[in-house]
């Protein structure tokens, strides 16, 4: 690049600044949260608010985790989360793939304005209808309600940004591939995804992440302990005639460090699967 | 010929195969929008018809545009619509600026900036859930870290009631929001920024474009197409956005952050009017439709227009 | 084939998703196949509450004595349990037995939702036990539909020796009192005495203290059984109602509150109590709870009777225990609510805000509370989700928008009328 030197450090000093200002923006929350957690119960609601404590305890993760059963709650966002992705990859990629290469049949075309459309849905309003269909077919209270209520929430995004990424894929692999005789599954999943990986991954942490944050339909659709998810049951730490906040924020610390170690580990392909069109070699 | 009658049957199977197999990849999303949202968003539609309640069964009956006539006649109906258009819009455009500042920031081959950059995605990663209630407790007039901060440098002299007084309510709720949602455009922005190519910004240097010039002219348009896109399913998403406002401030105090989704959950699970709610939901469907169809009106002219120029 | 191979994972994958979502539920709501019955409990204990762990134990012991019944509890708060029943009912989805709110008597009521007690209470012998005043909050029409399961008055708590070191001797009693010590206490220290809430589940019921204090009932039952707000018909009642919502203005005005109380929920009110923000505020006694996470704060509280207008009287919560019609194991269900009802429970688990007469906590957070509950006053027996928030709502217009108190209080009659035609308990009268 045509700069100097100096204007380069200059324009690095800034960045870097800005970055730091944004980190602490972004953090600072998450960091009150911990602190928090972490705090004794009579030094959490004081007049004078202190970020660190001078006497840590795990005492609120600990009652969290084992006496509250967090835990359990754990465990359920997974399950109901990683099924939710599953499907929603699957049946996304199908979709996108045939949006892609068959859009020009009408019927394909309409599912595409249908999809837009559904988005812009208020989930409050689906609320209800749901929940009498759930209660019809005797889903209500299994993982299963929610995990078809959330994969058909992300299917249509998802959709749109794998058809995003395949609209980039030349047609010159799959006919090669067709030539040879396979059919169009077959050609999927041989040729499409294993190069649609950055893709697919960004779609799944987007399906993941919406899965594992929802709160309405979890808090309607499950009774019970034992299935219960992470997002309802952080709100129950609101209390009748207390707040536990150490426990609510040990919980919802707990909430939060899954998903920040799983984006911190795929930042990378999240970034670089967004990246539709890229110029690659 | 036998030879042409038979290619011209290979060619109508392979014709009605190309049908199946696109019917086949594309049913089970179907099956899955037909039965979870266009069934029950029918059921809406009709019901904002008719008195329907949601305890009481007995209460039934067509009732016209009873329901939307009632809606409209609400008393906080114009606030609510005021507030969503407040609360979309600025959310929208504090987003987006946060989201390319940090993406440019981002952008730069500099030490560590992976670091930075799964920093900044945290918030984007918190469920509401929790943003709504630890910006809640750090916003406290009496305990919160926030005012506490505040006062002490000098910014403001008492605590402030960010989200009890009507008239900063609506405000803080649309700063947390934007708080918990740029991340989600500084990754898309960053992405496209990546993706340009990098002979166009270096070609233009050449020709002797300062910085700015750079960036508005060459750049910057650059990110249009992917903007537009990232704005528009923005608008929709935060015009629909129930479960952050309703975790902070319930619409209050006093309606003063009440939008329409506050206001069609109210009706629905504190007044049992489902007919009613099913008009409010009803209307702000066709609302954002006919935003949505100006909107590719508008972008059919402009590349109508282009073509034409070309 | 290779993509035969992928498409038989994936149907495996699906099965094995169908298997845990099948499995999810552990508990099966009372399947009496092998005379296994499973009781579906849901309480409001915030986790970790001290009695939460009595309870637990005491129902554990239960569970010893009676083999096959197994008592599945859930935690949830009383939002949260409001909102399910209200879903829940509708579709025919509901525990065997849960905690309530007396608000909600009248509404699950009129969805005839509750299993008919009258018969069983009526021939239990520890019927003569229970408070009669707890007994008739859960009784609508002569028909009782759930058991009292804690009673409580709300009262005046004082923090002893903030007020020592204020000069303030005497703890004010009425309205007049309370503004003018108020006054003084500010203008000295430049702190604020009192509190009240100005939002959330608790404002409507220090309203209606105040409301029964100068003498008003918000919804008055006609001779037809049915209710109806008669203030517009009588200008002594609306002068009187007026009177309270300048009560409230003059409580801001003259410095006795922190003007953000407009907008305080209980939990500002009750935390800016236990950590001596201010000297005092109408609570109940699970502020007892507050002496352990703020021990230094707490340590000075006396209870005293609620400050009154024309008369004293005070707010009486009963939070009762509810059985569903639509429940499967009715006759269970009222036995388990019997042995939570028992001296035994009471005494270990709440013996601070038992409804039985039989026990009695001897320290202020018992016995003082308990003097109160003769000036108690409740909820009318009617669907209250709208009153409540007529009454929030009017709150709102007289602090935040500064409206006039009688023109507020003419509003407010209307639209708890509105409110009662609603849910079909207008009466015609």
């Amino acid at each position: 690049m045509i700069t100097t030197k100096r204007y380069k450090r200059l324009s690095s000093i800034i960045t870097y600044i800005i970055l730091i200002l944004f980190s602490v923006y972004c953090v600072f929350p998450f960091l009150w949260m911990l602190s928090t957690s972490l705090k004794p119960a009579d030094e959490i609601r004081t007049t004078v608010p202190t970020l660190f404590t001078l006497s840590p305890t795990l005492e609120n993760f600990t009652r969290v985790l084992t006496t509250n059963g967090f835990l359990i709650n754990i465990r359920n966002s997974l399950t109901v989360a990683f099924f939710a992705t599953l499907i929603s990859l699957v049946i996304s990629t199908f979709a996108a793939y045939a949006l892609s290469r068959y859009h020009y049949y009408k019927g394909i075309n309409f599912t595409s304005v249908a999809m837009l459309i559904s988005q812009m849905v208020p989930g409050v309003l689906l609320l209800v209808p749901l929940f009498v269909v759930m209660q019809k077919i005797h889903l209500l209270d299994t993982y299963l309600s929610l995990i078809i209520a959330y994969a058909t929430f992300v299917i249509p995004l998802c959709t749109f940004i794998l058809k995003g990424f395949f609209d980039t894929l030349p047609y010159d692999l799959e006919e090669a591939a067709e030539i040879d005789g396979c059919s169009k599954l077959r050609i999927i999943f041989k040729v499409i995804l294993p190069i649609s990986v950055p893709s697919l991954i960004s779609t799944g942490l987007y399906a993941f992440v919406h899965a594992w944050n929802e709160f309405m339909f979890a808090y309607v659709f499950i009774n019970s302990d034992s299935i219960r998810t992470i997002t309802p049951a952080i709100k129950i730490y609101q209390g009748s005639n207390i707040t536990d906040w150490g426990g609510l924020m040990a919980a919802s610390s707990l909430a939060v460090i899954p998903v920040a170690i799983i984006f911190l580990f795929f930042q990378r392909y999240f970034i670089a699967g967004m990246t539709s069109g890229s110029v690659k070699g | 010929m036998k030879s042409k009658e038979k290619l011209k049957k290979q060619r109508i199977t392979r014709d009605q195969q190309k049908r199946w197999t696109a019917l086949f990849l594309i049913s089970p999303a179907v099956i899955f929008l037909v039965g979870l949202i266009a069934y029950p968003l029918l059921t809406v539609v009709l019901d904002s018809f008719k008195h329907v309640n949601l305890v009481n069964n007995s209460i039934s009956g067509f009732t016209g545009l009873e329901n939307y006539i009632k809606v409209i006649k609400n008393e906080h109906f114009l606030r609510s619509l005021y507030n969503t258009g407040i609360w979309t819009i600025l959310s929208v455009v504090g987003e987006y600026l946060l989201g390319l500042i940090t993406a440019i920031a981002l952008n730069k081959r500099l030490k560590g900036i992976g670091f930075f950059r799964s920093l900044i995605i945290i918030p984007f990663v918190v469920p509401i859930v929790v943003a709504g209630l630890t910006w809640e407790w750090m916003l406290s007039p009496d305990f919160g870290i926030v005012n506490y901060l505040l006062v002490k440098v000098g910014f403001i002299e008492n605590s402030v009631n960010w989200l009890g007084d009507s008239n900063t309510a609506l405000l803080t709720v649309t700063f947390v929001n934007i708080w918990r949602t740029f991340p989600y455009y500084t990754i898309t922005l960053l992405a496209a920024l990546q993706a340009i190519p990098k002979d166009i910004i270096e070609a233009s240097a050449v020709d002797g474009a300062n910085m700015m010039d750079r960036f508005f002219k060459v750049i910057f348009p650059q990110l249009k197409p992917v903007s537009m896109v990232l704005i528009g399913m923005h608008i929709i998403w935060t015009a629909i956005n129930f479960d952050f406002i309703w975790v902070m401030t319930e619409g209050g105090p006093y309606y003063a952050s009440e939008t329409l989704p506050i206001q069609i959950y109210r009706y629905a699970m504190k007044e049992y009017d489902i007919g009613a709610a099913s008009a409010l939901s009803s209307m702000m469907m066709g609302m954002m439709t006919i935003g949505f169809v100006i909107y590719f009106y508008i972008k059919k002219v402009r590349n109508n227009k282009v073509r034409g120029i070309n | 084939m290779k993509s035969n191979r992928l498409v038989s994972i994936i149907l495996v994958l699906f099965l094995c998703l169908l298997l845990v979502a099948c499995g999810g539920n552990d508990e099966t709501s009372g399947k009496a196949d092998d005379g296994q019955v499973t009781l579906q409990y849901w309480v409001g204990w915030s986790p970790g509450e001290a009695n939460a762990k009595e309870s637990r134990e005491l129902i554990e012991e239960y569970e010893k004595e009676n083999p096959n019944i197994k008592i599945d509890i859930q935690e949830l708060n009383y939002e949260m349990i409001h909102d399910k029943l209200v879903a829940g009912i509708s579709a025919g989805e509901v525990p065997d037995i849960s905690w309530g709110l007396g608000e909600w008597v009248a509404e699950f009521n009129s969805m005839d939702a509750f299993m008919d007690l009258t018969e069983y209470v009526n021939n239990w012998d520890d019927k003569k036990n229970i408070q009669e005043r707890a007994l008739e909050a859960v009784t609508i029409n002569n028909k009782i539909v759930g058991l009292p399961f804690q009673t409580g008055a709300r009262g005046l708590l004082v923090h002893d020796d903030i007020l020592k070191k204020a000069g303030i001797e005497t703890v004010p009693k009425t309205w007049d009192e309370l503004i003018k010590v108020g006054k003084e206490y500010n203008k000295k220290t430049n702190n604020y005495l009192f509190g009240f809430t100005g939002t959330s589940v608790r404002a409507p019921q220090e309203m209606i203290g105040y409301f029964a204090q100068n003498g008003v009932e918000i919804a008055t039952e006609m001779s037809d059984g049915k209710f109806k707000n008669t203030w517009k018909e009588d200008t002594k009642q609306l002068e009187a109602v007026a009177n309270v919502f300048d009560f409230y203005k003059d409580l801001i005005d003259s410095k006795v509150v922190d003007p953000n109380s407009k907008t305080w929920d209980w939990e500002s009110a009750d935390t800016n109590f236990s950590t001596g923000n201010i000297a005092m505020e109408v609570s109940g006694n699970w502020m007892s709870e507050r002496e352990v996470s703020n021990p230094d704060t707490m340590k000075d509280v006396s209870i005293f009777p609620t400050p009154y207008g024309e008369k004293p009287a005070t707010f009486l919560e009963v939070k009762p225990l509810f059985i569903f019609k639509d429940s499967k194991h009715k006759e269970e269900a009222w036995k388990f609510a019997q042995f939570i009802m028992s001296k035994e429970f009471q005494e270990k688990v709440q013996p601070s805000n038992t409804p039985r007469t039989d026990v009695m906590e001897e320290g202020k957070w018992g016995k003082d509370f308990q003097k109160l509950v003769e000036t108690g006053v409740s909820f009318p027996p009617v669907s209250l989700g709208n009153i409540t928030t007529n009454m929030e709502d009017a709150l709102a217009k007289v602090l935040q928008n500064n409206e006039d108190s009688l023109e507020v209080a003419k509003w407010l009659s209307d639209e708890i009328n509105k409110s009662l035609e609603t849910s079909g308990e207008l009466s015609n009268n």
